[in-house]
């Protein structure tokens, strides 16, 4: 490719790497639960978590853990695909195997598998035996759970009425993007050298515990990057292309320098990454065309097509790895320039002509940035492709830096990580995401005197009176208030319990040493290992609640138009027998999303509010719980488990879409929805607020409307927005509203002279519509 | 200064460069029979009846004083004639089934709103365009807007039919960075019959605004079975190619949303086929760049 910065010029891979992606799809199978979308080899019939904590029963926890990690690692066969240019490939799925969310993760169902299905039983029966070893803190963590918060006689439902409704805490936790800078810089072996160091003059006993454990994990680590030289000598043994097998030999080559040493080439550098990722099972690669450059400067100037293909090879085995998240673009912190180089378009361009679900990509936009790199990103989402999310460098260093205490340098380092959630990487531990809390519940209880409308006979909350009882406004203000903090200081106690569980259980041990101050502190990454020990709250239900809110003091209080009974029976109805009611609800008082002050203010007081409150508390890591909003699907889940609101919303249906307007609810066109969401306090969400911008495909046909888009994008960006994800609807989406038109709320359409919702126009309008775009 | 208005649609980005904000200004002295937006014909505000979004609640019949609105058996009609806009039903309805079309509004309340996209307009090149309707039928509220803009820094466009004054015309043009100017037939008699008024003043109008050196885009309808022929598209690129400051040519092609937005205010279709599709109008587009080598595009 001669231009990595155009937009009319399209990577093409060599002839190789074209045959190894298209291999690579071929065996690309769902062996995971999560998202489907990780490729390993066929399970085995192997047990080394088993072998190793039975064997070494006597051993403490974190000396067996570290040595199942090896072992499993160690009886996995090394595999290298034919023509591929880095070495390895994910274990195969076990019955148990170290994650970072809760420590060992056993996997009951991979028992029906042929290769298990001999030992069902017994593997069974171990399994549940081995249960307290495996979870050092799970038990006693679950019975403070119980005692202390839900399920009291009285209320032996309230756990289920909680959980997934109000808030989700401690459950899955755990992206978080080590250090390259060290990995690259000092190699395993120097990380070694330094935790050896401190063991030897180590006298607290826990901390020399975590230094063994780091120890036999980096000395594992360097054997196994060290032994996969033996699939690379096996190929080039077998092929008799010169070529091939030349680079086959350069590959055994680079494992055994890399196996302690630090990588000295771009093709070195990108083989320890990825082994890196393999280790950890690490779906997070951070700032990759940052940490990565100086490899790649050099060698593209020596090699560009060699260069080309590494750098191909990596974005595959990201894909084949299902990596979930890279970032490019930004500021430099030491320079404070921007960082985006060929390699932040290469990668682009990599992705852009995979054109696959991942990795994703994420870009950080500042008023340095080259725009070639946003456009680059329009042609991507006019293509039809949902990457990349937008970050904006002017609205989130300064948050980091004023609200959380973080340096001015590693604040201008953040990365993207997890769905779209943000740290400092290779610095911290936010524990993405501590938990998720719904706001629209908090003020359900507040109506209903601290009681869930789905079942009046517990009370969750506190019990400050129902709707009926607020004579004024700020006296059900002041009542959500007081529930609020309630709730949330239960929250966070619950937050920690769940850190509790992953700091005993050593959750996230591989990438410990390769996280900044736990070395020094002698404190895994999840014990308060980390420079930054921040908390990620997950915030749903905003707009809805702030709607509510608004709704609520217009039509009930200030205009009288319907009374306090009157909404209180209309809600505990779900508005059957109240359409009238529920009508103005939704039309008469105006809606956050459409740059309309009174709205847009009291979503910025709920939000202040609630993340002023959560900011109180310290995680047991040792920051303070920051506010995020980037829920994808979330908003559908509480939903569904959300009694009807006073916005007009029945019973079931969605919340709020991340930090946008709820579904609908914005009429005044895409850039009012930005400025409304600029609004708010957005300096609070540092665990990364996502707004999702639809737009259709049409908009984007040509140059001159890709460039507004462009520029709508970029004023989003300066004016406070945070962060944005875009997707294109096409004609398909259009037939699919048709059928669906509650997925398609945000769906806008531009025709003549005017754009309006697609779904609210009628039928045969839709299908005008439609036959517009049919060939 | 008061003028009675639509709609303002912010995020527009079809009419005048970058990233605008529409203002639609109520009254026209045309009455094209294919027209999109005829609730911006009338210059007096009117109302809307959306049927499937009303729920019969019947609160529109509480406050009717001429009995327009009727609910029986849970069925809302509406008798448009008896309307006489109090607009009392509109504050009324829960559902937003019947609707204010048209709303007086200062200059200062609208340039507010304006402005508050401005830092996309900044970026973008975008600003503020005014539609209608015919923005010129309130030649003095249009002339204080785009003043009101320019006095802002803000880049205007005006979209006009051109059936106007040219006193008008030389009013508005200093504050007009750019002119959309609707082409809608070839010949007096056919100009007559689609859109029911001479098309001299229009035509006369725009070699006003070339001796005034105005930018022109030139903004043509094509509606099937109406003007969709090669008379037009000649007519079209000649008037071109005859006005230097005419640089580009928009072809607007036909859809039917007009016709709906008419029955809910209670206007009978004048005219009615199916919506033009997209490659009908990209043939339309090659038909008329053979006469002209002016840029044409779709809009």
């Amino acid at each position: 490719m001669r231009d990595y910065r155009s937009t009319e010029e399209k990577y093409i891979y060599s002839p190789i790497m074209e045959e190894v992606y298209a291999e690579m799809q071929k065996r690309k199978k769902c062996n995971r639960t999560r998202e489907g979308i990780e490729t390993g080899p066929e399970p085995d019939g192997k047990t080394p978590f088993f072998d190793i904590f039975i064997k070494h029963r006597e051993k403490p926890y974190p000396i067996k853990l570290a040595m199942a990690i090896v072992e499993s690692w160690m009886v996995t066969e090394p595999v290298m695909h034919e023509k591929e240019l880095l070495v390895g490939f994910p274990r195969p799925l076990r019955p148990a195997h170290e994650h970072f969310h809760i420590g060992v993760c056993r996997e009951r169902h991979i028992l029906d598998h042929p290769a298990y299905i001999d030992r069902k039983e017994e593997l069974g029966a171990l399994m549940t035996s081995m249960r307290p070893e495996f979870h050092p803190d799970e038990g006693q963590a679950a019975d403070r759970l119980e005692k202390e918060f839900f399920c009291t006689e009285e209320f032996p439902e309230a756990n289920r009425l909680l959980w997934g409704a109000l808030w989700h805490t401690g459950g899955y936790q755990g992206h978080t993007v080590p250090n390259y800078d060290i990995l690259l810089g000092k190699g395993v072996g120097g990380v070694l050298k330094e935790v050896r160091e401190r063991l030897a003059h180590e006298t607290v006993e826990k901390k020399k515990l975590m230094y063994q454990a780091c120890e036999i994990i980096l000395q594992g680590f360097g054997d196994w990057i060290n032994y996969q030289a033996t699939a690379a000598v096996k190929r080039a043994e077998a092929e008799s292309d010169p070529l091939l097998k030349e680079r086959y030999l350069k590959a055994a080559q680079n494992c055994r320098d890399i196996a302690f040493d630090a990588p000295k080439t771009y093709y070195q550098a990108a083989q320890l990454t990825f082994f890196y990722n393999l280790w950890d099972a690490n779906d997070c690669t951070g700032r990759t065309d940052q940490y990565l450059y100086p490899f790649f400067e050099k060698s593209l100037k020596e090699d560009k097509e060699f260069t080309e293909d590494v750098t191909a090879s990596l974005i595959m085995k990201f894909y084949e790895h299902g990596v979930h998240n890279i970032t490019v673009g930004g500021i430099i912190p030491e320079t404070g320039e921007d960082g985006a180089n060929d390699l932040t378009f290469l990668m682009l361009q990599i992705l852009r002509r995979n054109h696959a679900t991942h990795p994703r990509v994420s870009i950080r936009v500042n008023e340095k940035s080259d725009p070639r790199m946003l456009a680059l990103a329009v042609q991507m989402w006019s293509e039809g492709m949902s990457d990349p999310t937008v970050a904006s460098d002017s609205t989130i260093i300064p948050a980091f830096i004023n609200n959380y205490g973080v340096d001015p340098t590693d604040a201008a380092n953040y990365t993207l990580l997890g769905c779209q959630e943000l740290e400092i990487p290779g610095k911290s531990n936010f524990g993405c995401e501590d938990g998720v809390f719904n706001l629209a519940k908090v003020l359900e209880y507040t109506l209903n005197n601290g009681k869930d409308r789905y079942d009046n006979k517990a009370t969750l909350g506190l019990a400050l009176g129902k709707i009926t009882d607020y004579e004024t406004f700020e006296e059900l203000w002041s009542a959500f208030e007081k529930q609020l903090a309630f709730l949330t200081k239960r929250f966070c106690e619950l937050c920690d319990l769940g850190q509790q569980i992953r700091a005993t259980n050593y959750a996230k041990l591989v990438k410990t040493p390769f996280t900044e101050a736990c070395i020094e502190r002698g404190l895994n990454l999840d014990d308060g290992g980390a420079l930054y020990g921040y908390g990620c709250v997950e915030t749903a239900g905003s707009s809805v609640t702030a709607d509510s809110l608004t709704a609520i003091k217009t039509l009930v209080y200030d205009q009288k138009l319907i009374s306090r009974e009157t909404l209180e029976a209309a809600l505990a109805a779900n508005f059957e027998g109240y359409e009238k009611e529920r009508q103005m609800l939704l039309n008469r008082a105006p809606k956050f999303g459409n740059d309309n002050e009174e709205a847009d203010e009291m979503a910025w007081r709920v939000l202040k509010l609630f993340w002023t409150e959560i900011k109180k508390y310290k995680s047991i890591r040792g920051g303070e719980y920051s506010g995020a909003c980037s829920l994808l699907s979330g908003g559908l889940h509480y939903g569904e488990h959300t009694w009807a609101t006073a916005d007009g919303r029945r019973a079931g249906e969605p919340l709020g879409n991340s930090i946008g307007p709820r579904p609908g609810a914005d009429t005044n066109g895409l850039t009012a929805m930005l400025n409304s969401v600029s609004k708010l306090p957005l300096d609070l969400g540092v665990g990364g607020t996502t707004c999702n911008i639809v737009i259709p495909t049409a908009t984007t046909s040509t140059p001159e409307m890709r460039k507004n888009i462009e520029d709508v994008i970029y004023t989003f960006l300066k004016n406070g927005g945070q962060l944005g994800q875009i997707t294109t609807a096409n004609l398909d989406d259009l037939i699919d509203a048709k059928e669906h038109p509650e997925l398609h709320t945000d769906l806008i359409i531009r025709i003549g002279g005017f754009s309006i919702k697609f779904i609210e126009l009628a039928r045969d309008e839709q299908d005008e519509i439609i036959s517009r775009y049919s060939a | 200064m008061k003028g009675c208005i639509f709609n303002i649609q912010r995020f527009s980005i079809h009419d005048g460069p970058g990233i605008r904000t529409n203002v639609f200004l109520k009254g026209c002295p045309l009455n094209c029979i294919w027209c999109h937006n005829p609730e911006g014909l009338s210059p007096a505000p009117q109302i809307k009846y959306s049927p499937e979004k009303c729920i019969g609640c019947g609160e529109c019949t509480k406050v009717c004083e001429p009995k327009g609105h009727k609910v029986e058996n849970g069925m809302h009609t509406l008798e448009f004639s008896r309307c006489i806009a109090c607009m009392k039903c509109t504050e009324n309805c829960p559902s937003g089934a019947v609707e204010r079309d048209g709303e007086e509004k200062s200059v200062e309340d609208i340039i507010a709103t304006v402005l508050r996209d401005s830092s996309f307009y900044e970026k973008s090149g975008g600003g503020m365009t005014l539609s209608g309707g015919e923005p010129l039928y309130q030649p003095e509220f249009a002339l204080e807007l785009l003043k009101a803009a320019k006095a802002k820094g803000i880049h205007t466009a005006l979209e006009s039919c051109g059936m106007t004054s040219a006193e008008n015309i030389k009013k508005v043009a200093p504050y007009v960075d750019l002119f959309l100017y609707d082409y809608k037939a070839t010949g007096e008699e056919e100009h007559k019959r689609l859109t029911g008024a001479s098309q001299r003043q229009i035509l006369e109008n725009l070699c006003l605004l070339e001796e005034l050196n105005a930018i022109v885009i030139l903004r043509c309808p094509i509606i099937p079975d109406v003007n969709d022929n090669d008379t037009h598209y000649r007519g079209i690129a000649e008037l071109a190619n005859k006005h230097k400051n005419i640089n580009e040519i928009n072809i607007m092609p036909y859809h039917s949303l007009g016709n709906s937005k008419r029955r809910k205010l209670g206007l009978d279709p004048l005219y009615e086929a199916e919506t033009m599709k997209v490659s009908r109008a990209k043939e339309i587009k090659e038909a008329i760049g053979k006469y002209t080598g002016k840029e044409v595009k779709v809009i």
